[in-house]
């Protein structure tokens, strides 16, 4: 594990793809501190306003502060991908977990995973939202819905990796209950690979989410969401270009950010793919 | 003490991997089972490990049905592996390793038991903080020994334990294992191929052959021994 | 004339500098057999992959290893690939492992041999020495794919095919470590059948008694270091290292039951 951080240390791309994380999350929960302005009240008078000091990032076709807008979305649009991947990933892991090491349930489990992930993601999601109805709330019940069949799967993979070695044998024989060797032998194995592949995904979250509420089955405004403001920004696009870039740059930078992050984490854990050669007798 | 009788298992319906064997193994004694790779030896390991189930037959302990003894008797059987590397979860210290057969039963070893336990299977203490791939294999089968060994138990299973290691290294451990047996005083059920360390360490022998016990003698009158594989097996040894 | 000799051979890990293998010397005749003993870790395995540079980049080999008249060390991969499989051939562990999965068995071995020869008479060869290996059906064996055979059946085609090959030195690493005993014993009268005056061995074990039974000389090794190297008689007769006789007296203590009980 140490050696793990180590080379994340090490790694450029990794450390800044962090602190961009980190300080887009601190940005979030420091909102109402920074931001110059309401993001919800409208300026009409100011609308379509260039940079400047009133409004730093310009304001938008109701005179709403963009700037403002975008650090509010931090709220809307990341904190909720971070819970969707949570619930995801906690679901995903109890449910691999289950599916791998009880034979009894192992085949009528992944059965069904099978059947959920013969849809395509986005059309998962899109039926599920069709069916609930607009709202933020059932965009993230939909991406759990469409996301948590393929970490069950991934998990489950991992722990057949496990699921012969001799130890959990020792454990069985030494009468040790199938929970607590879920728990101090499986669980700390899976960790690394689930937090690696979280990561990853977090990006794709994001950019669900947003794309969602582009199109209107979101975060219904006027509550500030990333892919809300690019949709708003879309209507005006021949009159007031500019109003799509801090949004549009916002989403870039996140989800690059997640998924260089995602990779590094992924080559650290890789033993294979050593900056420290260990010796080898 | 353990007793198998008629016991058949299946994997695939009509194919045996074990056919009717029945044998019995009474306390304080240590008994052999020899067979090459494949003869399903290791599956009855697992049988009486209580880890798969017998498709026919039954396996009793102390005359209780085997699944039930071990629900009652946790940790009066325990088992040493062929494989020493996948034996001990990679990311426990010793230490660590050793407090596993405790997990159940919210008591821990204190640092003197830990260190008798390291001098029983002659380990020094400084092991404690070691990982497992700081270890040799004989070294980390010592462990794997002293694991079994945290819950006093009654029968020890030895499923090809020596296989993996150096000639020299087999000796000392079946040195250790009969000191351990002259003081602890528990059964051994040794599976093996090679009847060189089969017949160091046991006085009684089983010759398993396409899931059927072909012969079985005790170490003693090994050369009045019968069955033609059991022949084979002697031929095929090369004296030292 | 000494066929192979390695002399002051040293290994060395380029990363943390540790010594793996330090000053170690021995020849091999035409015709001779040598033995090679030593607990894991104390760089058999290393040695012989050394002679065909076989070890990875981070080991730095230095010493001299000479077959004939030929310096095999420092030779690039290319001219070594001339020498591997022609002149020198190695038997491997794990034979498992030692064969691609997913081509048949006897594809691969007319494929490590066409080199030589027509594609024809490689079949028709490796044929022939499957049936000296003791394989009843040579065409199923052939036909056959990794996983369909058993590990000692695997390495006897890994034999045939060092043998197939007539290359005059054979290496063998352990190869009857992962076997059962009545394998093992084909394996070792096998390689006691091909002791003749056109081939050497190299036989690398961690069990006296196979060593004892197939060897002339012996090296025994121990952390790196050649500790005794004899004639095979001798060295178990007149053990001088206290290494050795540590070693015979724990492969004895094996062995002393059964031969009572069979006495």
């Amino acid at each position: 594990m140490n050696n793990f951080w180590h080379k994340l240390r090490h790694d450029s791309l990794a450390m800044l793809s962090l602190s961009i994380i980190v300080g887009v999350i601190l940005l979030g929960i420091f909102a109402p501190w920074i931001s110059p302005n309401d993001p919800l009240q409208p300026h009409l008078s100011e609308k379509f306003a260039s940079w400047g000091s009133d409004f730093p990032l310009g304001s938008d076709h109701l005179g709403r502060c963009l700037l403002s807008r975008l650090l509010y979305g931090i709220r809307t649009t990341l904190f909720l991908a971070l819970m969707t991947m949570a619930i995801t990933v906690t679901l995903g892991t109890i449910l691999g977990l289950i599916a791998g090491y009880f034979r009894k349930v192992e085949e009528s489990m992944m059965r069904i995973c099978d059947v959920m992930l013969s849809f395509p993601s986005e059309l998962m999601i899109l039926a599920v939202v069709g069916m609930l109805g607009a709202g933020i709330k059932h965009v993230i019940i939909a991406s759990v819905i469409a996301k948590v069949a393929w970490y069950t799967r991934m998990v489950y993979s991992f722990v057949l990796v496990h699921r012969q070695k001799n130890y959990l044998l020792f454990s069985q024989v030494a009468g040790v209950s199938s929970w607590t060797i879920l728990r101090k032998h499986l669980f700390p194995f899976i960790l690394d690979d689930i937090a690696m592949l979280a990561t990853l995904d977090t990006g794709w979250v994001i950019l669900s989410i947003s794309a969602l509420s582009f199109l209107g089955l979101g975060v219904q405004a006027p509550t500030p969401e990333w892919g809300m403001m690019l949709s708003e920004a879309k209507n005006v696009l021949s009159i007031y270009p500019m109003q799509m870039i801090p949004s549009g740059f916002a989403i870039l930078i996140v989800v690059a950010a997640f998924n260089f992050l995602g990779d590094s984490i992924r080559d650290a854990l890789d033993p294979k793919h050593c900056l420290i050669p260990k010796s080898v007798v | 003490m353990l007793s198998v009788k008629n016991v058949c298992k299946e994997y695939k319906k009509g194919v045996r991997v074990l056919d009717d064997i029945s044998f019995e193994i009474a306390s304080n004694s240590c008994v052999g089972l020899i067979g090459e790779s494949g003869s399903g030896k290791s599956t009855l390991g697992r049988l009486i490990l209580g880890l798969e189930k017998a498709t026919l037959g039954a396996i009793t302990m102390d005359s209780e049905p085997i699944h039930l003894w071990h629900k009652h008797n946790r940790g009066e059987m325990s088992v040493v592996f062929q494989d020493y590397n996948t034996s001990v979860n990679p990311r426990f210290c010793v230490e660590q390793i050793l407090q596993e057969s405790l997990w159940m039963s919210s008591k821990k070893m204190s640092n003197t038991e830990l260190k008798k336990l390291l001098q029983s299977v002659e380990l020094p203490v400084s092991f404690l903080n070691r990982y497992a791939h700081e270890l040799s294999g004989g070294q980390l089968q010592r462990v794997c020994i002293a694991r079994a060994l945290v819950s006093n138990p009654r029968f020890l299973l030895l499923d090809e334990s020596l296989s993996a290691l150096d000639v020299s290294v087999q000796a000392e451990i079946v040195k250790l294992l009969k000191h351990i047996q002259n003081e602890k005083q528990m059964s051994y059920f040794f599976i093996a191929h090679d009847l060189e360390s089969v017949s160091a360490l046991c006085d009684t022998l089983m010759v398993l052959h396409q899931g059927k016990i072909v012969e079985s003698v005790r170490t003693e009158s090994l050369k009045y021994a019968q069955h033609p594989y059991t022949q084979k097996l002697l031929d095929a040894v090369i004296p030292f | 004339m000494s066929l192979l000799s390695v002399k002051n051979l040293t290994i060395r890990d380029k990363r943390t500098n540790n010594i793996l293998v330090q000053d170690l010397s021995f020849e091999l005749s035409l015709g001779k057999v040598l033995g090679i003993i030593g607990e894991s870790g104390s760089g058999k395995s290393l040695t012989c992959k050394a002679i065909l540079g076989l070890n990875p980049d981070w080991l730095e080999a230095s010493g001299s290893v000479l077959f004939e008249t030929e310096e095999l060390l420092g030779k690039s991969h290319k001219d070594l690939r001339k020498i591997r499989g022609k002149k020198i051939a190695m038997v491997l562990q794990d034979a498992m492992n030692a064969f691609n999965p997913l081509y048949r068995v006897g594809h691969q071995m007319v494929e490590s041999l066409c080199e030589f020869m027509s594609t024809a008479q490689a079949k028709k060869l490796s044929l022939q020495w499957l049936v000296k290996m003791g394989f009843e059906k040579p065409e199923v064996v052939f036909k056959s794919y990794a996983h369909e055979l058993s590990g000692g059946m695997l390495q006897r085609v890994m034999i045939a095919l060092a043998l197939a090959q007539e290359t005059q030195i054979i290496i063998a690493d352990e190869p009857t470590s992962a076997l059962d005993v009545i394998h093992q014993h084909e394996i070792i009268n096998l390689f006691a059948s091909i002791r003749d005056e056109k081939h050497s061995l190299i036989f690398v074990s961690h069990d006296l008694g196979i060593v004892s039974y197939l060897a002339d000389d012996v090296l025994v090794m121990k952390e790196g270091k050649g500790i005794e190297y004899k004639p095979s008689q001798n060295l178990f007769s007149n053990p001088e290292h206290e290494y050795t006789n540590y070693l015979i007296q724990t492969r004895r203590t094996i062995s002393q039951r059964f031969s009572q009980c069979l006495a």
